[in-house]
């Protein structure tokens, strides 16, 4: 599904590369915890994935797809086979929770009937029956961040990534936004999601990928976010 | 796909309403260089008709010496007659001469005051392509080898003065042109980066969930292309306000120019000044997308 060929990202601003030489392979359906610490290269390895950087060196594939050979035009037909979700949520604040969700299917030209079906259908899954009419402002981070899943998963696009979506979230809540992110990885998504929320990686015992200053230091299944 | 068109137009008129103050800054820009773009056409096209009038009128008019032979005058008209670049030849004795001077003073006694006829024979002659005169006027002067011929004259210094003037209005409209033409762009660009920038968040989620880049486009291209139209048609407005009560009464006090003042059509500009406000605004916007909306 994912796959990471020798990647190495260098920013131009900066001496030290993001990644370094980083090969990793995602099968279909699997459930990722990127983990390390800020600067890690975690965020870095998000926006390769979605195009919004190039790799300085190497190949990443996405569904048979090499991304570097991507044309700038097909890059929107990329994204919309990939959910993605933020610390920040990134909610429109003018627009509701159901406008917000119809959003993303309006601008990739998804017909209204379409759009009335699968809004409703949607919050639902993610647990926010009757809140459809709340702007963002009235809703807690958790609720927010749930109406950003539901954004990016109303398109049931066969993967999705997560940068930090607990990262603003209490324990409690952080933990329900878990529970929703596995129950979408039981429909068949594969799940790719940066952290450094070490209880969430310690309760989920799923495969981890440590990186530090950019290098893959463990890649292991059924892990926790380690010893450091 | 009609969800679309409607997304997006609402989304452009939003838009132009939500930054209304770079939006009249920006449909006045193109405002005024279009009036100056109208203004300069319709000087253009007035000089233009003056040619053209002055060049209908052009004839070459060969005068005899008094004591050419008449024998010798027709054998002469008859050779410029075959001539292809002629269109007409007419003869003018001086008997006629005489006649159409007493026409044109309006007073039948001066043939009598006069005593003796002091006008020349002459003929007349009018060209196929009047552009062509200085060389069909010289042509004629050659072939004069039995030196009958006083002087051969024609009106060619008027129309040739016009032309001059014309070709200084185009060259001073155009680079007049070529500057608010470029401010007109980076205006538009302007009001559409402000645009962009107050809407960059939307526009990132929708680069997020997979918006093509048209479609994120297009809404802002038509937002340029709406301010170009409406300075376009509020410089139609204002020029034909400025036609109704301003050329029209100054052309009939100076009635000694011989402007044409029919040939000022606004309606035939029209179509162009709306061209090229839209196209202005188009070329503004995409400016202003290129930098900002890169993929």
């Amino acid at each position: 599904m994912i796959e990471f060929k020798n990647v190495t990202k260098v920013y131009e601003s900066h001496d030290i590369p993001a990644l370094t030489n980083v090969s990793i392979h995602i099968d279909r359906g699997e459930f990722v915890f990127l983990v390390g610490p800020s600067g890690s290269g975690k965020s870095t390895f998000i926006r390769l994935l979605i195009k919004e950087l190039e790799p300085t060196s190497g190949d990443i594939i996405v569904a048979g797809q090499s991304l570097p050979s991507l044309r700038n035009w097909k890059v929107p037909y990329l994204r919309r086979n990939m959910g993605c979700i933020f610390q920040d949520y990134k909610l429109l604040a003018q627009k509701t929770t159901y406008e917000n969700i119809a959003f993303a299917l309006q601008v990739i030209g998804q017909p209204k009937h379409i759009i009335e079906e699968r809004v409703p259908e949607i919050l639902r899954l993610v647990g926010l029956d009757g809140m459809s009419h709340k702007y963002p402002h009235q809703l807690s981070g958790g609720e927010q961040q749930r109406v950003s899943i539901a954004r990016a998963f109303v398109n049931r696009p066969p993967v999705l990534l997560a940068d930090e979506p607990t990262g603003n979230l209490d324990p409690t809540t952080a933990l329900g936004i878990m529970s929703l992110l596995e129950r979408i990885n039981e429909l068949g998504t594969t799940v790719v999601m940066a952290t450094h929320d070490r209880n969430t990686v310690d309760q989920m015992r799923k495969r981890v990928i440590q990186l530090e200053d950019g290098n893959i230091v463990r890649d292991q299944d059924r892990g926790v976010y380690g010893v450091s | 796909m009609s969800v679309n068109i409607t997304y997006g137009i609402r989304e452009s008129l939003q838009s132009l309403a939500r930054n209304w103050v770079m939006s009249i800054a920006a449909v006045s820009t193109v405002t005024i260089s279009l009036i100056i773009l109208g203004s300069f056409i319709i000087l253009a096209m007035s000089i233009g008709s003056l040619v053209s009038q002055y060049e209908e009128d052009v004839e070459i008019k060969v005068f005899f010496e008094p004591e050419a032979e008449p024998g010798a005058m027709s054998e002469y008209q008859r050779e410029i007659r075959a001539l292809e670049t002629v269109s007409t030849v007419t003869f003018v004795s001086k008997e006629e001469a005489l006649l159409r001077l007493e026409e044109q003073l309006n007073d039948p006694l001066i043939t009598d005051n006069l005593g003796t006829n002091p006008l020349p024979a002459s003929i007349e002659v009018r060209l196929v392509d009047s552009r062509e005169v200085q060389a069909v006027a010289d042509e004629i002067t050659s072939m004069d080898d039995k030196e009958i011929v006083d002087s051969v004259k024609f009106g060619g210094e008027v129309t040739e003065k016009l032309l001059a003037v014309l070709a200084v209005v185009r060259t001073v409209g155009t680079g007049f042109l070529v500057l608010l033409g470029l401010a007109s762009l980076v205006i538009v660009s302007n009001t559409i980066r402000l645009a962009i920038f107050a809407r960059r968040r939307e526009i990132g989620i929708m680069k997020l969930v997979g918006a093509s880049n048209w479609f994120i486009r297009w809404p802002f291209l038509l937002e340029g292309v709406i301010e170009g139209i409406v300075g376009a048609v509020v410089a139609l407005l204002l020029l034909q306000a400025l036609d109704a009560f301003f050329i029209q009464g100054l052309l009939e006090n100076i009635a000694f120019l011989p402007f044409d003042t029919s040939l000022i059509r606004l309606d035939k500009m029209a179509i162009y000044l709306v061209a090229t406000g839209a196209i202005v605004g188009l070329l503004g916007s995409a400016l202003a997308i290129r930098r900002y909306l890169k993929a």
